[in-house]
C-alpha cells in the first residue's frame, strides 16, 4: 500500500504535525505520572491469573437480568494455569472462590492478600473450600494474592473498579 | 532497527525493568489514550480510572507482547474497551438511556462518529511517533519550525547555529526523514491507517 503521507505537501505535512503536537501537550501532566508510577507497583516476573471475564463488559440486558436475582452486581473470573477465581462484587463486599483445575484438588484453607494500588495490603483467610469474602470493598483497583496452605500461590491482574 | 527511540526497544529495556523506558512509553503513548477517552465523552475522574488500567494491563502483557512495534495498536484496542466497560457501567448507562428517551430525534449512531475520529487519533499517534525518532538535529529544527508565534530563518539559523540558508533544505530534509519513518512504520504495520484524506 502506498503511504498516504508521501502524497501530502510539506506544508500539509509540517501542520499536520504541528496539530499532533499540540493534541500532546493538552493532556494533563498528572495523567501521565500517574501511568508512570505503576512501573513501580508493578512486578514484571510473576505469572498472573488474567481477567477472562467481567460481567461489566457483558450486555446490558444480561446484567441487569442477573441483577433482578441476586444482591451480586458484578461478575468477574480470573484464570491461570493452574486455578480459576471467581469474584462477585455485591454492595459492600467482594465474595471469592479459588477453584483448582486439577481434578480432585482443594483450594484451602489459607490467606488471601488483598492489594489495592495505593500500596494497602489486607489479608483476608481462605476457607476449606477455597471461599473468601473481602469487606469492606476495595474502592480503587486492586488485586488478589491467593495463597493456600497447599498448592502453590496464585496472583492476579489488577481488577479495575 | 538499532534504533534507541524505536518502540520495540523501549518495550525490551522496559521489559528488563528499566523505568526510563517505561517513562518514555507512557510519554509517548498517554496522548492517545488520553484522547480516546476523551473521544468517549469520559469527565477526568473516569479518563483516569481507564489510563491507570491501560498502563497496568500494559505492564501485566509487556513480556506477551510478540510484536512490540504493534503496540499503538493494542494500546488503541485496550483504551477503547476500558472506555466501553466505563460507558457501560450502570449509572452511565441509566443518564444514556434517559438522554435517548428525552431526545428520539438525535438517533445517530455516535460509534459512526467515533470511528473516523479515531483514524485521526492514529494519525496524530503515528506522527509524533515518527516526530519521537528523528535525529535531534532534525527535531529541533522542525519544533522551531511550528513554534507559534512563528520564528523567522534567520532567528532560526541564529538559534541552531547553522547557516541561513541550509535552513530551507534542511526543512526539506527533515520532512523527508520524516515521511520515511511514517512510512517504515505503515509497513510495520504500526500504522494501520486506514483512511484517506
Amino acid at each position: 500500500m502506498a503511504s498516504p503521507w508521501m502524497s501530502e505537501s510539506d506544508d500539509a505535512l509540517l501542520a499536520a504535525l504541528k496539530r499532533a503536537l499540540a493534541e500532546s501537550e493538552s493532556v494533563p501532566a498528572e495523567f501521565v505520572a500517574v501511568g508512570k508510577a505503576l512501573f513501580a507497583v508493578h512486578s514484571l516476573e510473576e505469572e498472573l491469573a488474567a481477567l477472562t471475564y467481567d460481567s461489566a463488559f457483558a450486555a446490558p440486558e444480561e446484567v441487569s437480568a442477573s441483577r433482578a436475582d441476586t444482591a451480586v452486581v458484578r461478575l468477574v473470573t480470573l484464570s491461570s494455569a493452574t486455578a480459576i477465581i471467581e469474584l462477585g462484587f455485591a454492595e459492600e463486599e467482594v465474595v471469592g472462590q479459588l477453584i483448582s483445575t486439577a481434578p480432585g484438588f482443594c483450594c484451602g484453607p489459607g490467606d488471601v492478600d488483598v492489594k489495592t494500588l495505593s500500596g494497602h495490603i489486607s489479608t483476608v483467610s481462605l476457607d476449606e473450600a477455597g471461599r473468601f469474602r473481602v469487606r469492606p470493598m476495595p474502592q480503587e483497583a486492586f488485586r488478589l494474592v491467593c495463597r493456600p496452605l497447599n498448592a502453590a500461590e496464585v496472583p492476579t491482574v489488577w481488577i479495575p473498579r | 532497527m538499532g534504533d534507541e527511540s524505536a518502540v520495540s526497544t523501549l518495550v525490551l529495556r522496559a521489559r528488563n525493568g528499566d523505568q526510563q523506558a517505561w517513562d518514555a512509553i507512557v510519554d509517548r503513548y498517554a496522548p492517545l489514550v488520553w484522547s480516546i477517552c476523551r473521544r468517549y465523552g469520559l469527565d477526568r475522574l473516569d479518563s483516569d480510572d481507564v489510563g491507570q488500567t491501560v498502563w497496568l494491563r500494559l505492564l501485566e502483557n509487556l513480556g506477551r507482547l510478540r510484536e512490540p512495534a504493534a503496540l499503538p495498536g493494542w494500546l488503541e484496542r485496550t483504551t477503547k474497551n476500558e472506555c466501553l466497560r466505563v460507558v457501560q457501567t450502570t449509572r452511565r448507562l441509566e443518564r444514556t438511556e434517559e438522554r435517548i428517551k428525552r431526545e428520539p430525534s438525535e438517533q445517530v449512531d455516535p460509534f459512526d462518529e467515533l470511528l473516523e475520529q479515531s483514524a485521526a487519533e492514529r494519525d496524530n499517534a503515528l506522527l509524533r511517533e515518527a516526530f519521537a525518532q528523528l535525529p535531534d538535529r532534525y527535531r529541533q529544527l522542525l519544533l522551531l519550525l511550528m513554534a507559534d508565534p512563528p520564528v523567522s530563518y534567520e532567528e532560526i539559523s541564529r538559534r541552531l547555529d547553522r547557516p541561513i540558508g541550509s535552513i530551507g533544505p534542511q526543512r526539506a530534509r527533515s520532512l523527508a526523514a520524516l515521511r520515511k519513518k511514517l512510512a517504515e512504520m505503515d509497513m510495520a504495520g504500526v500504522g494501520m491507517r486506514t483512511t484517506g484524506r
